[in-house]
């Protein structure tokens, strides 16, 4: 495979779309305060709002 | 080394590639000999999908409750506003799929860690397990109008998903679905033999009116409920996911809005004749409560618009049902092979996607089979597919945002300060707006 492109037939496609380019994963991001402080409150959200899915679904089921 | 060389020559010249290359070679024709309706028939298809995906059973049984009970009034403007901020939304995914070539489960997992990745996973994959279960009750209930046993009509849309899946081409699976789409278009007959006032409906558009008279619990309930019909997780998952198979490029974006804005403008049109054809019921003083499915609605419309208005009816229902189990069950599939870094696309052989075609089969026949089983408690999954929906929409507009103002991935295709004021206020206001929608259906006595 050429190093800077997609082999023969595959000119089409660039770089990035190839399957073996995919592959590779992407760095984990860093997080800066903000984002961090807002991935908590998120935490804290789902932590009400998964018991709340649970909670609806068998009040409802026991009508 | 020499082995892993080989391998990723192998991966690079894999059907998915080559099939994909040949579409865009066909892109690449059109642009050079600038036959720009040509390029656009090429390069649309995921926008149009996702929002007439969206139009599904449910929504379109809360479109037609909305006529009920409000009838024609301030619901008509309220439910294009709530297309324009699905357009929002919608065109951030197909800026993240260009810039990154990555679904959107991927890049959580990638850029936010396994926690987020497998959290967004589940709940997309759970909360579509239950809209599947919902799609087929819609499918059900459709056929039941039309004299079919229940079995007949969940059989035949579990055929025609495994139907479109076993075409093993994105292209063609994405053809025969915009075909079937736009039946969806089948209520705007129905609305017309409902004979709406013109007057009344252009006044209703200018002027929001006339407003449903006190703001009591009720009008909040729809109003929320139109919201969540129209912005849901898995539309974020499934269209990004469909931009990246479907091989779009930078060069591409003006297409990809294009799509994603007449996807919106025929997904509306439907939805405000949905909301029409259902009208003469609110003029009949009908109970809103006495109506669950679409069946129910097209029986209680047939002396108002008659018997072939009250069959484009059903029908539109069961479509509705039978395009939204394709696209929500090719949703959990992109996500799951997303999240487990496995083959993740529609132009795979069974063999190499296993797993993602695995999860559209599991999905769909479990969903199927669970409709079948005598006593289940549909009632109590219907509104637990709600209540997912609305309550994790804020998990995955937040997603959404974060990533779409991640310069090191979007590059000049990240949010600029105005997108980010019009996304961010539309993306909260969602937010919220599901949170409350989630809240009180839980503690709504």
């Amino acid at each position: 495979m050429r190093p800077d492109g997609p082999p023969p037939g595959l000119e089409a496609l660039e770089p990035g779309q190839l399957t073996a380019r995919r592959i590779a994963p992407y760095p984990r991001r860093r997080l800066g305060p903000g984002v961090r402080v807002l991935l908590w409150v998120l935490r804290i959200y789902v932590l009400i709002a998964v018991p709340l899915v649970f909670y609806a679904f068998i009040r409802a089921a026991a009508r | 080394m020499a082995e892993s060389g080989a391998r990723s020559e192998d991966q690079a010249l894999s059907r998915e590639d080559s099939l994909r290359a040949r579409d865009r070679e066909r892109v690449r024709r059109s642009r050079a000999e600038g036959r720009a309706l040509r390029l656009l028939w090429l390069l649309a298809g995921p926008g149009v999908l996702v929002m007439l995906g969206e139009n599904d059973g449910p929504s379109m049984v809360s479109y037609a409750t909305t006529g009920v009970v409000y009838g024609i009034g301030f619901f008509i403007p309220f439910i294009l506003l709530t297309f324009v901020m699905a357009y929002v939304v919608q065109e951030m995914t197909v800026r993240l799929a260009v810039a990154t070539h990555r679904g959107h489960a991927e890049l959580i997992f990638q850029r936010f860690g396994p926690f987020w990745g497998y959290f967004a996973m589940a709940d997309l994959v759970f909360g579509n397990l239950l809209t599947l279960v919902t799609e087929f009750i819609a499918i059900q209930a459709g056929g039941l109008y039309f004299g079919l046993s229940p079995a007949v009509s969940v059989l035949c849309g579990v055929l025609v998903v495994f139907a479109s899946l076993a075409l093993r081409r994105y292209a063609t699976w994405e053809r025969a679905l915009l075909l079937l789409a736009l039946g969806n278009l089948l209520f705007i007959p129905a609305a017309f033999l409902a004979h709406p006032h013109p007057g009344a409906v252009l006044r209703a558009l200018a002027f929001w009116s006339p407003l449903p008279g006190g703001f009591d619990t009720k009008f909040l309930l729809l109003m929320l409920a139109d919201i969540g019909a129209t912005v849901t997780p898995w539309m974020i998952f499934f269209q990004q996911s469909a931009v990246v198979d479907k091989g779009l490029t930078r060069v591409d974006v003006p297409q990809g809005r294009l799509d994603t804005a007449i996807g919106a403008l025929l997904a509306a049109a439907a939805a405000i004749a949905t909301l029409l054809a259902a009208a003469p019921l609110h003029a009949a003083h009908a109970v809103a409560q006495t109506l669950a499915t679409g069946a129910d609605f097209a029986t209680a419309l047939k002396p108002y618009i008659g018997h072939g208005g009250a069959t484009l009816f059903a029908l539109g229902m069961t479509e509705a049902g039978m395009v939204a189990a394709m696209t929500i069950s090719t949703s959990s599939s992109y996500a799951l092979a997303e999240t487990l870094s496995v083959g993740r696309s529609l132009n795979l052989d069974f063999r190499a996607g296993r797993w993602f075609y695995g999860a559209a089969i599991g999905s769909t026949l479990l969903a199927a089979g669970i409709v079948l089983i005598p006593g289940a408690p549909l009632l109590a999954m219907t509104l637990a597919v709600n209540v997912i929906a609305t309550l994790l929409m804020a998990p995955a507009l937040l997603f959404l945002l974060l990533l779409v103002n991640d310069r090191e991935i979007m590059g000049g295709l990240a949010n600029g300060k105005l997108a980010n004021l019009a996304g961010g206020a539309i993306v909260i206001g969602i937010a919220l707006a599901g949170a409350v929608y989630g809240f009180m259906t839980v503690f709504h006595p």
